[in-house]
Order: C-alpha cells, then structure tokens, then sequence
C-alpha cells in the first residue's frame, strides 16, 4: 500500500521530455499549416474544397460528427459508470472527461470551419429558427460544452490544491494551482457542494449527451436522402458514439500509462474491463448497422437501391467493408480472447476502432449526398463524386491535431488519474492542514 | 585542371538554363493569341450602348478573351477619331459601353471603332461599326377583348422603315416566349400588328412583351418593352402550412413551445448553480 506522498508523486503531472516537446511541435506544425489553408478558404470560399452541389456536406461534417461521437465518452465513463457504483472506472474518469472536452470543443470548431460564409455565424442567432435541428444542435452542443467542462473541472478542485502543495516551490505553477483550486481545504461545507455538483453533473451529463447525439442523428434523418430517412438513427448514433469513445479511451490510456508510467494505477484488470466493454458496444452497435441497412436492402426502392450498391458493391465498397469488418466485426472476435485485451494489442484494437468509427460517419454522411431523390441536371461528371482536396484535409488534420493538442496540454497540467478519489477509495490518508502547519 | 572542371560544368549549366529560359520566354512571345473582336450597337428602351465580345482560339476551342483591353472612339464623316473610354473584357469575354452621349448629334450615321493595342497575350486586333439611328415603339391594343402588340418602325427622319423583321415575345424567367407567329414583317407604315392568342399567368397579372429589331445591318439590334397587366394572376398555391405539422408557429402545440423550453431553461438553470457553487466553494475556505 502507497502512502499518499508516493501516490501524489505518481500521480502528479510533469514536464516533458524530448519525445513530448517534439509531439507538441508536431501538432503545432499541423496546426499552423491547417490555419494557413483555412486562410486560403476563407478568402477563396469553400471552392478549394472538394465540395460541390452535390456532395455539400464533405469530410468536415464527418469530422463533426467524430467529435461529437468520441465526446460521449464523458458521459459513458464518467456519469454512467460513476453512478452506477463501478469503482475500477475511477483511473479512467480523467482521461474520459479530457477527451469529451476537448473533442466537444473541436466539434464546435469544426462546424464553423464548414461555413462558406463564417463572418455570417451571428445570423443563426438572429433569425435562428427554435423548428430548425441546426438550432438545436448549436443549444445541446454549447450546452454539452458547458457540462463537460463542469465535469472536468468539480473532481479537479481538491488535486489542484494538492498539487498546489506538492509544486510550493515552483512559484509560478504553485499561484496558478492555488488560484484555480478555489481555496480547497476539504472542509465540510466544500466537500458536501462540491459532492452535491458532481453527482447533480453525472445526472445531468446522461441526458444531454443522449440529447446531442440524438440531435446530430436528427440534422441527417429529418432531410429526406436515401440512407438517412430512418427513425432509428438517434440510438445508430448513440451506440456508435459509445463505440468510438471507448476506443478512444483505451487508446489514450495506453498511451498515458507507458508516458506516465502508470502501470500500478492503469492496470491489465482495467485493460481487461474496458476490453469486454468494447465488445458489448460493438456488438450494440452492429445490431443497429444490421437494422440500418437491412431494412432498406430488403425494400429495395429506386434510390435507396442505387445507395446500397455504391455501398455494397460499389464505389464506397471498399470502405464500407473496411470499417464494418474491421472497425467492428473483428475487434468483436479478436475481443472474445483473453490475450486480445492485454494493454498493447487493446491498445491497436482500440486505435483501429477509433479510426473506423472517423471512417463510419464518412460512409454514413457522404454517399448518400450523392444518391439524391431528386438528381440535379446539368451537373458536370465530376461533380457526382466527391474527393476531399489537400487542403481540406490539411484543415481537417488541423481540427484533430488540436483535439490532441488540448488533451496533451490538459495532461501536461492536471493529473490524468485523480490523486483525491484514489487516496479515498484506498483509504490513503491525505495529511490535513499542511499549510496551516507549514505556516 | 580540376578547377576549370569545374568552371566548364559551371559555364555549361548556366548555359543550358539560359537556352531553357530563353526557350520559354521565346514561346511566351510567340505564343500571342489573336483576338476575334465583334462589336454591336444596341438600343434597349432608352439606353444605347455598343456590347462589345471577344475570344480567341485554342486548339479546337474558343475561349473568352478575359481581360482584353480596348480603346473605344467614335468615328467621324472626315475619318477623324474621338477618343471615348478604355473597357476591359469581363470573364465572359464580354463588356458594355454606354453611348448615349455620342449619339446626340442628330447624324445619320454613326461609327465607332474598338481598338486593341498589341499586348503581352494578345496580337493588335480592331474593329469598326457603323449604324443608322431608328425608333422603335410598342404598346399594347385592344380591340374586342384581343390584344395586339403593335409596333413601329422608324428613322431618325420620322419615316416609317418597311419590310424589317421584328420579333415578338413574352418575357419568361428562364427564356422569352413567342407571341404569334414570332416574327413580323413591317409594312408601309413601319407598323407590326401582333395577335395575342394566350393570356399567360404572371405575377399580379404583370406580362412584360418585347419587341426586338434583332442585330440589323443598318440598325442595330432595337429593343422595346410593353409592361402590361392583362396576364393570369399567379394565386400562391402553397401547401406548406396544410402539409407541415408543427413547422408555423401558430400550428406549433403549446407542448411543443413549452417542453423543450422547460427543458432548457432547467438544465441551464441547473448550471447556473452549479457555476454559483465554485463561487461558494470559494468562499468557504476554513479560517
């Protein structure tokens, strides 16, 4: 058993090394090379863009559609496990309220970044219609925001007053601590608030994360376009949200137990947990595909059929058939062995799930703009398919570089597995006063 | 010796980027396009202007010539030039002069002449125009309940024009319509008489009908517009508030406006507390 000194020195965050300055320039590089192109859009409008009047909604609103999807790991990881009494989850808690915050702010981003006309944002506030799901979209979302980051923010307040403690001789980081940990001490009037909030945010996090998946399903089924006419795309999304957050997490716990070398926090029993957690959402989530495409295939309308067989057998096979098998079906199989969810070959399944979940809001947002009920003629050839330009994707390598670049900095300052909550679950007893004491 | 190895190699690659770049600089000379300037005098109501267009050829295919730049004079009896204005050709290798000023000095005759100097793209290219002047007005008749679009021709003397081919059509959102036979001819007195058989639906009953004296040797190309009343009132026939549910507001349930607002107002209000809360943990710190 570690006494609270030792947890708080595995815990703590820390500076970076070689390999974590160079991560950081990487993303930077990215970053300002994904500005420079939003640049050129903007003064050039979406025509560097591979989109066209067919294909309007590209790999911008895929991206969208990602982030919004991982972001409901927060809410899976956090609320849902949290209360429901499953205590293993507590080293993951961090790490899900990192990722949800800073994917639902690139999410945010990301929808600007899709504006031909962005200096025009304010006109959605003005005229906004309360009828309209892009309306709805823009309330859940800022409201998502706003919860997640509460939710990062409440169980922060006593590690920061720890690490406030623990850095007492770095000045600069010891003040921003302190101001931030908003004078904790633990007392009781601040522990029953501060209880009181995180248990008020777990409950209302569910809703609302349901909320805005179930709003950004509903911006694609309530258009009528083949392959999004369904009533059963809110929980399609859900699940797949699930799906692609748990993958998320199991990637970037892997990646933060070798950093931070957190192998008696982050352990096999906790790779081996979110392991058969994967393998329960996948399988969700493939029911949903089966309903998704079954349905349609076996009514076989004009254009519902022309979708399918791009799908199927067609242009997007290739892919489709990519992400289905391997995003889906064969982390499912490989999952059921024991060996599978040991930390680095989780870690690969998990990374292969995340990129097939990025993959799968592809296949659903794009082809289906390209099979309309209602083809435009007069159109030229090229204009019937889409493929995302250079400088579309640098950009959109600029949004994920920025989600990396929030969680990297996050990790940088606060700790990735709260120091309070493990001491209490362990019964760790945190020295009181210490300040008092050392005055 | 190795030296001057070295200097030859130099000597011999300087040498062959001169060649090359003198090559291209070459080509881009020789490559200068011809330009097919054509230029015509219109009247449109009461604006005269000359549309001036142009392109050149590239392989099999006739491209705009964006960007060409001429000079435009008006040309005299005595072949004498009045400089009136540069233009530059627009992306549809098109541009717009206005020349009613030039055409208040009661001639009969008038020239132009579009010039375009020798330029980095272009070879030198001009061209000449020369019109009479005419009248042409239109209006609408009725006589026993049919309408007629009549029209007459004239010069600048007043005298009626004969046996010009007149085009009368109904103006249409995507292309002009033809009224009766489409194309009249005028007679002694200059005058067209152009049945109406079709009422058309136009918006509050507004059907505007031109009459066209369409790229005439003498003339030009004339254009007059009869604005009438006389079309089918288009009544709005949308189903839009029948086949919406709960899309107008004054269709959407009171549960429907109440319901998610609670659900809004709530959940805000509840983060509205809870941002209060890290203020009260704030000033809650143990003395």
């Amino acid at each position: 058993m570690k006494n609270f000194e030792e947890l708080t020195n595995d815990l703590a965050p820390r500076k970076f090394g070689l390999y974590g300055k160079l991560w950081i320039g990487f993303l930077v590089v990215i970053i300002l090379a994904a500005v420079y192109a939003y640049y050129l859009q903007a003064t050039k409008g979406l025509e560097i863009t591979g989109m066209r009047d067919y294909a309007l909604w590209g790999i911008y609103i895929s991206n969208f559609v990602f982030f919004v999807a991982i972001s409901l790991v927060g809410s899976l990881v956090t609320a849902i496990l949290r209360l429901s009494g499953v205590k293993w989850a507590t080293p993951l808690t961090r790490i899900s309220e990192i990722i949800a915050v800073a994917a639902i702010i690139m999410g945010g981003l990301t929808i600007i970044i899709d504006m031909g006309r962005p200096e025009r944002i304010y006109n959605l506030f003005l005229h906004g219609r309360l009828q309209s799901p892009i309306v709805w979209d823009v309330i859940v979302i800022s409201t998502y925001l706003v919860i997640s980051l509460l939710l990062l923010y409440f169980p922060l307040l006593p590690d920061l007053q720890i690490l406030r403690r623990k850095f007492k001789d770095n000045k600069k980081l010891c003040k921003w601590y302190g101001r931030f940990s908003l004078n904790w001490d633990g007392n009781y009037y601040q522990r029953s608030i501060y209880k009181w909030s995180i248990r008020t945010l777990s409950v209302l996090i569910i809703p609302v994360a349901f909320g805005i998946h179930t709003v950004t399903a509903w911006l694609f089924a309530t258009t009528y376009r083949p392959g999004w006419d369904s009533s059963n795309f809110g929980p399609y999304f859900i699940a797949g949200a699930f799906v692609a957050g748990a993958g998320g997490v199991i990637s970037l716990m892997y990646v933060l137990r070798r950093t931070h070398n957190l192998k008696d926090y982050i352990t096999d029993f906790h790779f081996d947990k979110m392991g058969k957690l994967l393998v329960l959402l996948c399988l969700i989530y493939l029911y949903f595909n089966v309903n998704e495409y079954l349905v349609p295939a076996y009514k076989t309308t004009e254009k519902e059929a022309a979708h399918l067989n791009a799908l199927f057998f067609g242009e997007e096979a290739l892919l489709f058939w990519t992400v289905i098998i391997g995003g889906l079906v064969l982390p499912v199989i490989l999952l059921l062995f024991k060996k599978m969810r040991k930390p680095f070959p989780l870690f690969i399944i998990g990374l292969v799930v995340v990129i097939g979940a990025w993959w799968k809001r592809f296949i659903i947002v794009t082809p289906t703009l390209l099979h309309p009920f209602l083809p435009i003629q007069g159109v030229p050839e090229s204009w019937h398919h889409y493929r995302p330009t250079h400088l579309e994707w640098l950009i959109t390598w600029g949004t994920l570089a920025g989600s990396m670049l929030i969680v990297t900095l996050l990790v940088r300052y606060v700790p990735v597995i709260p120091i309070h909550e493990t001491a209490e679950e362990n019964n760790i007893i945190e020295p009181r006063n210490t300040d008092n004491n050392e005055k | 010796m190795k030296n001057n190895k070295i200097k030859n190699s130099i000597t011999l690659l300087l040498c062959f980027v001169f060649i090359a770049f003198s090559n291209t600089v070459v080509n881009a000379q020789t490559k200068k396009q011809k330009a097919r300037v054509s230029v015509t005098y219109n009247k449109e109501v009461n604006l005269n202007f000359l549309k001036i267009s142009g392109k050149y050829k590239e392989g099999k295919k006739y491209n705009p010539a964006v960007g060409l730049d001429l000079e435009v004079y008006q040309v005299f009896e005595n072949d004498s030039l009045v400089f009136l204005t540069n233009v530059a050709l627009n992306k549809k290798g098109v541009t717009i002069v206005d020349v009613s000023k030039a055409l208040q000095n009661n001639l009969e005759q008038y020239g132009f002449k579009v010039t375009h100097k020798a330029s980095e793209k272009f070879k030198k290219v001009s061209k000449t125009i020369s019109f009479q002047i005419a009248n042409l007005n239109a209006s609408l008749k009725t006589k026993e309940e049919k309408h007629f679009i009549v029209a007459k021709l004239t010069n600048v003397k007043n005298e009626p024009i004969e046996g010009a081919e007149l085009k009368v059509q109904l103006q249409r959102y995507f292309s002009p319509l033809a009224v009766g036979k489409g194309i009249y001819f005028t007679n002694e007195n200059g005058i067209i008489n152009a049945p109406i058989t079709e009422i058309m639906p136009g918006l509050e009953g507004i059907l505007n009908y031109e009459v066209i004296l369409d790229d005439s040797d003498d003339y030009g190309t004339i254009k007059d517009i009869v604005e009438t009343t006389i079309g089918k009132p288009i009544v709005d026939q949308s189903a839009f508030d029948e086949r919406t549910m709960w899309s107008p507001p004054t269709k959407a349930p009171w549960f429907n406006l109440i319901i998610p607002n609670i659900l809004i107002v709530g959940i805000w209000g509840y983060l509205v507390v809870l941002v209060f809360n890290l203020y009260r943990i704030s000033k809650h710190k143990s003395s």
